[in-house]
C-alpha cells in the first residue's frame, strides 16, 4: 500500500444525550454518553479508494465529519496527508474536499459560477486559478447548461453536482464523500463513478474516502471496503476478500453474513 | 502573500453580499426613503420638546435634533456590531453553507469578520444618508465637524462593539437561539448611553453605571467630534476609553469564542439550527 493519506487510531465518539426543556435549561453541558464509534482503527493509502459501508447510525458520517474537523474524536487519533485532524485543522482542510449528499448549502440567489467563484476563494484560490478550475470541472461535471443560473433555479441533481465540483474545486488530495451518488439520477450517478475512477483515482491520484448505501457503487469504485456496525469496524478488506471470506456470491450476501448477530463470530473465526 | 488573501477573502464575502443584495432591487431605495422618515421624525420631535431646561443639559453648540439625530445614528453601531456576526452564523446556518464554509481554508473567526464588512460598509452609507438629508431639509450643523476625529472615535467604537459581537456570537453557537447576551448589551446600553438624552439627567448610581459601557464613550465623542468640533485633545478620553475596552474585550472574545467553537465540535452541534 502507498504511504497512508488517512490514518485513523483508536477513534472514540461520544455524544451528549439529546435533552429538553428545564433539563437541557438546567443542564447545558450534558456528560458525553451516547456513543457513536468505539475504538475504529484503519488506514487508506494514497491513491486508495475506500468505501465506508453500515446501516444507518453504524458511524459512517460521524467519522467523516471527524476526518473533516467537523467534530473532534473523544479519544483516539486521526490523521489526513499526515496532520492530525484537531491540532492541524488548518492544514487537513487544505488537503481535502469533503461534500454530503444531505449538502445543498448555496446561496440560491446567486448563480452557481459566483457560488463555486466565492468557494475558490474560500480555498484561497486566485481569480485566474479559480476561472481555470471552474472551466475544468464545468466539462467534467457537465454544468455548463446551469452555470449563469440562480442556484434556486436548479433541479436537485444540479444541485448535488454542483456540492461536488465545490469539493473538488481546490484539487484536494483526499476526497471525503458522504453517499455520493444520492440524488443523482442513474445516468448522471454511472458518470460520476467514470470521473471519479477515470480522473481523480488514476489520473490525479486523489485518496477517496466514501460511504455510500449502494453496495453495487461500492463493489465498482472501492479497492477497500470498510464494514462498520454500531460504531464497531467489522471488516476492513477488498469486496473480493469479504466475498471470499464469508463465502458469499456478492457484497450483499457478505454484509449480511457479517453483521448479523452471531453469524459474525462464525464469519471472523 | 497573507495579506492578500485575507483581503481577497474579504472581498468575496463583500461581492457575495451585494449579489445578494442586488437581487432584492428595490431594499435600497427603501432604505433611503426610511431614513428621511426617521430624520423628519426626530426633527419634528425636537421642535416639540425643545425648550431652555433641554438646552442647558445639551452639550455646546447643539440642539435636540442634532443631540438625537447623532444618537439614534451611531447607536446603530452598536446594534449591527452585535447582530452581523450572530446573523452571519444563522443565515450560514439555515442555507446550509456553514459546513462547506467551515471544511474551506478559511477559519470560522475570519468568516465571522469577513461577514461584517458588508453590513458595515451599508451602515457607513446609511449613516451618511441620515445626515445629508438631516444637513440638507433639517439644519442639522455640518459645517465646523471634525471629520477625521469623528472617524476615529468610530474605529475604536468598532473595535469596542466587536469584542461584545463576537462574545454574543459565542452564546448562539452554543445554545443556538434566545441570545441573552446581546439582549442584555443592546438593553443596558439603550437605557444608559445616552441615545436620545444626555447622560446628566440619569441619577448618579446610573450614570456611574453608564460610564461602564462603551457606548457612553462611543456617542459621547462623537457628538463632541460633529456637534463642537472638538480637537484631539478633548477627543482623547473617549478614545482611551474606547480602546481599554477594545484592549479587554477582543481576546476575552477570542478566549470564549474559541471555547465556544470547540465545545460545539465535541457535541455534534456546530451546524445545527
Amino acid at each position: 500500500m502507498a504511504e497512508s493519506a488517512l490514518v485513523i487510531e483508536q477513534i472514540e465518539k461520544y455524544f451528549p444525550v439529546p435533552q429538553t426543556g428545564v433539563r437541557a435549561f438546567l443542564n447545558p453541558f450534558a456528560p458525553l454518553t451516547h456513543p457513536a464509534l468505539l475504538g475504529i482503527s484503519f488506514q487508506v493509502g494514497g491513491g486508495e479508494v475506500a468505501g465506508l459501508i453500515g446501516a444507518n447510525g453504524s458511524g459512517k458520517s460521524t467519522l467523516l465529519r471527524i476526518l473533516a474537523t467537523l467534530l473532534v474524536p473523544t479519544r483516539g487519533h486521526a490523521s489526513v496527508a499526515g496532520y492530525d485532524v484537531e491540532r492541524q485543522a488548518s492544514q487537513v482542510r487544505a488537503q481535502l474536499g469533503f461534500h454530503s449528499a444531505t449538502d445543498s448549502g448555496f446561496y440560491s440567489r446567486l448563480t452557481a459560477r459566483e457560488n463555486l467563484n466565492f468557494f475558490a476563494a474560500m480555498n484561497n484560490l486566485f481569480a485566474a486559478e479559480a476561472a481555470l478550475r471552474l472551466e475544468e470541472l464545468t466539462e467534467l461535471m457537465g454544468m455548463g447548461g446551469f452555470l449563469g443560473s440562480q442556484v434556486r433555479t436548479l433541479s436537485t441533481g444540479q444541485v448535488h453536482r454542483l456540492g461536488l465540483a465545490r469539493a473538488m474545486i481546490h484539487r484536494p488530495s483526499v476526497l471525503l464523500l458522504d453517499e455520493p451518488t444520492r440524488s443523482l439520477d442513474p445516468m448522471a450517478a454511472a458518470e460520476f463513478r467514470r470521473f471519479l475512477k477515470s480522473q481523480l483515482v488514476d489520473r490525479h491520484k486523489t485518496t477517496v474516502l466514501f460511504a455510500s448505501h449502494t453496495l453495487a457503487e461500492v463493489e465498482q469504485l472501492a479497492d477497500r471496503v470498510i464494514l462498520l456496525d454500531k460504531g464497531r469496524l467489522v471488516a476492513c478488506d477488498s469486496p473480493r476478500a469479504l466475498r471470499d471470506a464469508t463465502g458469499s456470491t456478492t457484497l450483499e450476501e457478505a454484509l449480511e453474513r457479517l453483521t448479523l448477530p452471531g453469524s459474525r463470530a462464525e464469519v471472523l473465526s | 502573500m497573507k495579506t492578500h488573501r485575507t483581503l481577497r477573502k474579504v472581498l468575496a464575502f463583500f461581492k457575495r453580499d451585494v449579489a445578494i443584495a442586488r437581487s432584492y432591487r428595490m431594499a435600497f431605495a427603501l432604505e433611503i426613503l426610511e431614513a428621511f422618515f426617521g430624520v423628519a421624525t426626530f426633527y419634528y420631535l425636537s421642535r416639540f420638546v425643545s425648550n431652555d431646561r433641554l438646552a442647558r443639559v445639551l452639550p455646546a453648540g447643539s440642539d435636540y435634533f442634532a443631540f438625537a439625530l447623532v444618537g439614534f445614528a451611531f447607536f446603530d453601531y452598536l446594534t449591527v456590531s452585535l447582530s452581523a456576526f450572530d446573523n452571519s452564523i444563522m443565515e450560514a446556518r439555515q442555507n446550509g453553507t456553514l459546513e462547506a464554509m467551515l471544511v474551506s481554508e478559511t477559519p470560522l473567526t475570519m468568516i465571522l469578520i469577513a461577514s461584517a464588512a458588508y453590513p458595515f460598509v451599508l451602515l457607513a452609507l446609511r449613516t451618511v444618508i441620515y445626515l445629508a438629508w438631516g444637513a440638507a431639509l433639517f439644519h442639522f450643523p455640518i459645517r465646523g465637524a471634525n471629520w477625521l476625529g469623528a472617524a476615529i472615535i468610530l474605529i475604536v467604537s468598532i473595535l469596542a462593539f466587536a469584542g461584545l459581537g463576537v462574545i454574543s456570537t459565542s452564546y448562539l453557537l452554543l445554545f443556538k437561539r434566545g441570545n441573552p447576551a446581546r439582549w442584555l448589551i443592546v438593553g443596558a446600553s439603550s437605557l444608559l448611553g445616552g441615545i436620545m438624552y444626555p447622560v446628566s439627567v440619569l441619577p448618579g448610581p446610573l450614570q456611574w453605571l453608564a460610564r461602564l459601557i462603551p457606548v457612553t464613550y462611543s456617542l459621547e465623542g462623537m457628538r463632541q467630534a460633529l456637534l463642537a468640533g472638538a480637537g484631539f485633545a478633548e477627543l482623547w478620553p473617549s478614545v482611551r476609553a474606547l480602546l481599554l475596552f477594545s484592549l479587554v474585550l477582543l481576546p476575552l472574545s477570542s478566549v470564549t469564542f474559541g471555547w465556544a467553537l470547540r465545545q460545539t465540535k465535541i457535541t455534534g452541534t456546530l451546524t445545527q439550527l
